[in-house]
């Protein structure tokens, strides 16, 4: 315990896990992408805590409090970036515990479930079956006029490497915080 | 946990819980606490919009060639990828395959030419004939049109009426005519005529009316006949048209050869050739050039 707190003075893992998260919040990339397979995608969705960006045929899906949701993302992923470097650098005090916390890797698990219920929900109600991760051939009938008009878009969605690393950011964090704290 | 640690542990937690929370209570303050205006989505969809239209037909080496024209009224490009249709008699009879010459790409706002094709086979030529002689004035295109909307691939249902021109179609299969002699006895002069096929479709002779003129345009003669003769394929066969010629008829002629050897006669009227059991009359107009000496046997 001590190599990894360089004898209680500096907690390694919460401080890499620290400037992993602020590098992943940097650098803007999606979490989980969902697009249609092609060179000019019928559908797109690019998903993070702090982004998400949908188009259907070139035209961008507006709502409102998706604005929100991913300006909450972003302040809170920062912040516990930020609290894990600060964190880091007092080990051996017991409120270090709760700058480092789990948080860095609850909010993968959540982004993961989320999606889950999202897709789940599509499902359901919009008839529309999309794979967390793999590739689909989604059919959709559309009516024009009196004629059914049949489309088929290849559908592949994919966790992305920003993801697995907020993943080991969110291990490291925890093992941060499993060594913090201790006189 | 120290005073101080448990202070800094509850400011934290704070902290957290309102860089969470705070946006989301910011943009529902935006939108006047109105929880359906801030989850209503707005998307305005791209209009998709296009017409198919039956530009023209004609033949092109052995094939039937179908022009259509096609209107992108859409915002969005979309390209023709493939066509998977038959062309069908108005009573339903299929009739042939027909094909895509080339993918097309229409744009936003432009028309673009689409070129079908129609391999004219001998089934598919036996079956527009049988179309042609049941009556039957229309075809039609059914199948599918392969569209590519973005990286979708699109299946339209193509319906589509067109109408084969039915002498267009004859005229297709390049009948020859070519006056090859006369010979004249007892008041009938007896023209023969050559007819060439170079088709690789059989076809029958099932009758003609055709007139002779001379060249003030005095009719001498008139052949009317029933009689079958069939012309096989990459073939030919030679008529006899047998013209009943009146005595003031050669009185007529005659005044053209005392001024010279031979006369230019226009042959006017149609051939009926039947393929299939379908009848077309072929027009016919052409010159036949009669010398003197076929009448040697006329009496002075």
């Amino acid at each position: 315990m001590s190599i990894i707190t360089l004898r209680n003075k500096f907690n390694i893992p919460a401080f890499i896990a620290g400037v992993i998260i602020i590098y992943i919040v940097y650098s803007h990339d999606p979490w989980w992408i969902l697009t249609a397979v092609g060179d000019n995608p019928t559908f797109y969705a690019y998903v993070a805590p702090y982004m998400i960006d949908i188009s259907i045929l070139g035209n961008p899906i507006n709502l409102p409090v998706i604005h929100y949701i991913t300006l909450s993302g972003f302040l809170t992923y920062l912040a516990i970036g930020l609290a894990c470097i600060i964190g880091a650098f007092f080990p051996s005090k017991d409120w270090s515990k709760s700058l480092i916390g789990y948080r860095a890797l609850i909010v993968p698990i959540v982004t993961m479930i989320t999606l889950y219920i999202g897709l789940t929900f599509a499902r359901n109600y919009v008839d529309v079956n999309i794979p967390l991760v793999g590739s689909k051939i989604i059919i959709y009938k559309l009516h024009y006029g009196n004629t059914v008009i049949n489309t088929y878009t290849q559908m592949k969605s994919i966790f992305t490497d920003t993801f697995y690393l907020a993943i080991i950011a969110g291990a490291l964090a925890s093992i941060g915080r499993i060594v913090s704290g201790k006189e | 946990m120290s005073k101080s640690g448990l202070i800094i542990k509850v400011m934290v937690n704070i902290i957290f819980i309102l860089l969470f929370i705070g946006p989301l209570l910011y943009g529902l303050m935006n939108y006047n606490w109105n929880l359906n205006l801030f989850v209503k989505p707005s998307y305005s969809p791209p209009n998709v919009n296009f017409n198919t239209e039956l530009k023209e037909i004609n033949f092109i080496d052995n094939k039937l060639h179908i022009l259509l024209y096609i209107e992108n009224k859409g915002d969005i490009n979309i390209s023709i990828t493939y066509l998977n249709a038959s062309l069908y008699g108005s009573n339903g009879k299929y009739i042939t395959n027909i094909r895509l010459e080339k993918p097309v790409e229409i744009y936003s706002n432009s028309t673009e030419d689409v070129d079908l094709y129609i391999n004219l086979d001998s089934n598919a030529i036996r079956n527009i004939f049988e179309s042609f002689a049941e009556g039957f004035k229309k075809f039609v295109i059914k199948g599918i049109l392969g569209i590519k909307v973005f990286s979708s691939k699109v299946e339209y249902p193509l319906n589509m009426n067109i109408n084969i021109p039915r002498e267009t179609f004859i005229k297709y299969f390049k009948i020859g005519f070519s006056y090859q002699y006369a010979a004249y006895s007892n008041n009938i002069l007896s023209l023969y005529v050559n007819i060439s096929n170079p088709s690789q479709f059989k076809f029958n002779i099932s009758g003609w009316d055709l007139k002779l003129y001379t060249p003030d345009d005095y009719e001498i003669g008139r052949s009317i006949s029933k009689n079958i003769c069939s012309i096989p394929s990459y073939g030919s066969s030679i008529i006899r048209l047998n013209f009943t010629i009146s005595n003031e008829s050669i009185y007529h002629l005659l005044k053209y050869f005392i001024a010279s050897n031979s006369v230019d006669l226009s042959l006017k009227g149609y051939i009926t050739v039947s393929y299939y059991g379908y009848k077309s009359n072929i027009n016919i107009s052409m010159v036949i050039t009669l010398n003197r000496s076929i009448f040697t046997g006329l009496k002075k």
